[in-house]
C-alpha cells in the first residue's frame, strides 16, 4: 500500500508532530476555572525585550533588580549590574515611580477650595463658579437653592451620579442600595434631608460621618454636576 | 377648706393633662399603624437599623421596652439637638456607637413616629426553617446526576455487547472447526491467529498512527502551545491583599469607574489607591486582617504591591479613555465577567489578532461627535450601505498602536 520512501515521510512527520507537543505547557490554562482560581504561570515570552517597558513605567514597575540580567560564563555581563528590565526609580521613597504632587502645588486650571471642613455655614451659602452652569443656581432666603440643569448637563451629571454615589445612596437618592441593605448607613436624600447646593458640594469634597472625602475621585468641576444633580433628586423625593 | 379646694383643683388639672399626653404618646397596635411604620421605617431607618442586629445603629427589637416613649419621640425627633442638650442616654449611645449620631428628621410628624414604635413593638424574627426550601437550589444536582446514570448505563451496555460479540465469535469459530467440510481457503480463513508484530508494522497501521501522531502535534503543540507564547491568557496572579471584584462589583455593585478613576481620564484604568479604600473601610469591615494590611500601608506609606494582571507588550500602545470614554465600550468586552471572579484574570488573549478582529468587526458610534463629521461623509460618499467601522477610519494601520 505505502512505498518504502513514504514510510520515511510519514515517521518523519509523526516525529515532528511529537515533537510540536512539546511546546504544549499543560499548567497553561486559559479555559474557565473554578472559583478563586489562581495561576501564576505568565507563559514563555518571545521577545522580552520588547515586552517590558525600558521607561520608569507606575503600572508596570519591575522591582527585580535581576530581570533580564544577562549572564556570560557565570559572571554579570551588564556594568549597571541591574538587570535590563529593573525599572524602578531608586531615588524615590521606596523605589516608587510614581510620586504625589509637591505640597501647595495648585492643579492647572484649577482653583483651590479653600473653605475649612468645619465651616458649613460658609459652605452652605456658596455657589458654583459663574458661567458653570448654562443657569446659575440661585440661593433662596430660607437657605435652600434652586438648580436648574440643561438636558445635556442633567444626562452628564446623572452618569457621573450612577458612577460614584449610586451604589450607596441608590440610583433615586432615597436610600435603596444592595449595600445599605447590608446596612452601611447610608442616608437617603429626603424628604427629611433636604440641603442646599454648598453644603453637597462640601460633603463630598471632604466626606461626612461614614462617609470619606471624593476630592481625589473627582474634579471640582464633577463635584459640581453631581452636587446639581442630587439636588434634583431632592426635588423628586420632596 | 378653701385652699383645699384649689389644691384639689390643681391636682385634678394636673391629672387631667397626664391621662390626656399620655394617650397622645400611646402606642397604637392596629394592623394598619404597623404597616404604616413597617413603610417608614424602610424609608428612612433601614440604612443604619435593623430590627435584630447592630448595624450601624444598635438593633430597633424591643427598643420600646428599653426606652420610655416620650424620650423615643424626642430622639427620633432631633438626636442632635437631644445630644447636645447633654441628655444622660443620648450621650451614652453616641459614646457606645463609635461616635456616629443619628440624624434629625423634623418632618416626621409625632403621629408617624408612634406607628414606627408600633412597628417595632410588634416586630418579630422570621421563621428562617421556612425560608430554607428552595427547590430552584436542590433540582440543579438532580440534573447532573440524570446525565450520570444515563451514560454509565450506556456505557455498561457498549461493555456488554463486546463481550458479547467476543463470545459469539469465538462459538462460531469452534462451530466451524468442527464441521470437517471446509475447504482449504477457507480452513485458513477459519484458523488464522492474529500476528501482534505483523499488524504494527502494517502500512496502513503505521500510516494512521502517524496522521494521529501529525494532528495530536498540530493542535496541541502548534494551537495550545507555539500560538499560546507571549499570550499570558488565564494568567490569575496571587495578590498581596485577597480583593475580590466578586464582593465589591458583584454584590455590592459598586461602578468600575468608582475605583479606576482613570478609565475615562487617561491611559492606564488606575490601580486605585489605599484613601478610595479608605472611602467606605474607614468604618467598614475594620476587624478584617485583609482591610488592615491597607491600613498598615497607609501607616507606613509604604505602597501596596499588587500584580499587574493584563501585561500588554511595550511595543503596543493601548489607551483606556480612547476605547471606554469615546467609543462606549463596557469594561466586560476585553475584561470578561469581572463581578464574577474572587482573583482577577486575564480574560481576553491580548494579541494583536485579537485587536484587529474587533477593530474590523465595531461599528464607530459617530453619532453627536463632530470629530467623525468628515470621515463619516468620505465614508458614505464610497456608496457603501455597510457601517464605518474602526478600520474604515484607520483602526488597522500599523502606527496607531506601534510607534
Amino acid at each position: 500500500m505505502f512505498a518504502k520512501n513514504k514510510y520515511k515521510t510519514l515517521l518523519g512527520a509523526a516525529l515532528i508532530g511529537l515533537l510540536l507537543t512539546s511546546c504544549y505547557d499543560p499548567t497553561q490554562k486559559a479555559e474557565e476555572p473554578t472559583e478563586g482560581w489562581v495561576n501564576n504561570n505568565t507563559n514563555i515570552e518571545y521577545a522580552p525585550q520588547m515586552y517590558h517597558s525600558e521607561a520608569y513605567d507606575p503600572m508596570s514597575q519591575i522591582l527585580d533588580t535581576t530581570a533580564g540580567l544577562l549572564y556570560f560564563k557565570g559572571e554579570i555581563h551588564d556594568t549597571t549590574g541591574v538587570g535590563e528590565f529593573y525599572n524602578s526609580n531608586r531615588y524615590n521613597p521606596n523605589r516608587m515611580n510614581m510620586r504625589v504632587p509637591a505640597a501647595n502645588t495648585i492643579k492647572r486650571g484649577n482653583m483651590p477650595y479653600s473653605i475649612e471642613k468645619e465651616d458649613w455655614a460658609t459652605a452652605q451659602k456658596n455657589l458654583p463658579p459663574q458661567g458653570f452652569f448654562a443657569s446659575m443656581p440661585v440661593l433662596n432666603e430660607d437657605g435652600s437653592s434652586t438648580t436648574t440643569l440643561t438636558k445635556e448637563e442633567l444626562k452628564e451629571a446623572k452618569a457621573l451620579y450612577l458612577r460614584f454615589c449610586a451604589h450607596c445612596h441608590g440610583e433615586k437618592g432615597n436610600g435603596e442600595s444592595a449595600l445599605n441593605e447590608k446596612g452601611i448607613g447610608a442616608p437617603a436624600y429626603g424628604p427629611h434631608a433636604y440641603k442646599p447646593i454648598g453644603h453637597l458640594f462640601h460633603v463630598i469634597t471632604y466626606g461626612k460621618g461614614r462617609m470619606g472625602a471624593h476630592a481625589s475621585q473627582l474634579s471640582q468641576e464633577e463635584r459640581w454636576k453631581i452636587a446639581a444633580y442630587v439636588q434634583q433628586l431632592q426635588e423628586k423625593l420632596k | 377648706m378653701k385652699s383645699i379646694g384649689r389644691f384639689s383643683y390643681a391636682l385634678f388639672f394636673a391629672l387631667f393633662l397626664g391621662v390626656f399626653s399620655a394617650s397622645a404618646q400611646e402606642i397604637p397596635s392596629d394592623e394598619a399603624a404597623i404597616k404604616a411604620g413597617e413603610a417608614l421605617f424602610k424609608a428612612n431607618c433601614k440604612a443604619c437599623h435593623a430590627m435584630d442586629k447592630k448595624l450601624v445603629g444598635p438593633a430597633l427589637a424591643g427598643v420600646t421596652e428599653r426606652r420610655e416613649t416620650a424620650w423615643l419621640l424626642k430622639w427620633i425627633n432631633n438626636a442632635p439637638a437631644l445630644y447636645e442638650s447633654g441628655d444622660e442616654i443620648a450621650v451614652q449611645l453616641v459614646n457606645d456607637h463609635g461616635g456616629n449620631l443619628m440624624s434629625a428628621f423634623p418632618t416626621l410628624k409625632e403621629e408617624q413616629i408612634l406607628t414606627f414604635l408600633a412597628y417595632a413593638k410588634a416586630w418579630k424574627p422570621i421563621d428562617e426553617g421556612s425560608t430554607n426550601n428552595d427547590p430552584k437550589v436542590a433540582a440543579q444536582p438532580q440534573d447532573n446526576s440524570l446525565l450520570v446514570i444515563v451514560l454509565s448505563i450506556t456505557l455498561v451496555i457498549l461493555v456488554l455487547m463486546i463481550i458479547v460479540l467476543v463470545l459469539l465469535s469465538a462459538t462460531l469459530t469452534k462451530q466451524l472447526k468442527n464441521r470437517g467440510d471446509l475447504d482449504e481457503a477457507e480452513e485458513e480463513y477459519v484458523s488464522q491467529r492474529h500476528n501482534v508484530i505483523k499488524a504494527l508494522t502494517h502500512p496502513g497501521f503505521i500510516g494512521l498512527v502517524s496522521v494521529i501522531a501529525v494532528l495530536v502535534g498540530l493542535v496541541l503543540g502548534i494551537e495550545k502551545g507555539l500560538y499560546r507564547i507571549g499570550v499570558q491568557q488565564g494568567y490569575a496572579p496571587n495578590q498581596p491583599i485577597a480583593f475580590s471584584h466578586k464582593i465589591h462589583a458583584g454584590e455590592n455593585k459598586v461602578d468600575c469607574n468608582y475605583c479606576h478613576t482613570g478609565v475615562r481620564k487617561s491611559k492606564h484604568a488606575n490601580i486605585p489607591s489605599p484613601n478610595i479604600c479608605m472611602n467606605c473601610h474607614n468604618q467598614i469591615k475594620t476587624e478584617s486582617k485583609e482591610i488592615q494590611k491597607i491600613y498598615k500601608a497607609i501607616e507606613t506609606g509604604e505602597p501596596i504591591k499588587w500584580v499587574r494582571v493584563h501585561n500588554l507588550p511595550d511595543l503596543a500602545y493601548f489607551n483606556h479613555s480612547q476605547h471606554v470614554k469615546v467609543g462606549g465600550i463596557e469594561c466586560q468586552t476585553c475584561h470578561g465577567p469581572i463581578e464574577e471572579m474572587e482573583v482577577v484574570r486575564q480574560y481576553s488573549e491580548l494579541t494583536m489578532g485579537w485587536c484587529i478582529d474587533c477593530h474590523r468587526k465595531t461599528a464607530v458610534n459617530a453619532e453627536g461627535n463632530d470629530y467623525y463629521e468628515n470621515l463619516l461623509k468620505v465614508h458614505n460618499e464610497r456608496g457603501t450601505k455597510e457601517a464605518m467601522t474602526v478600520e474604515d477610519i484607520g483602526g488597522t494601520e500599523c502606527s496607531k498602536c506601534h510607534y
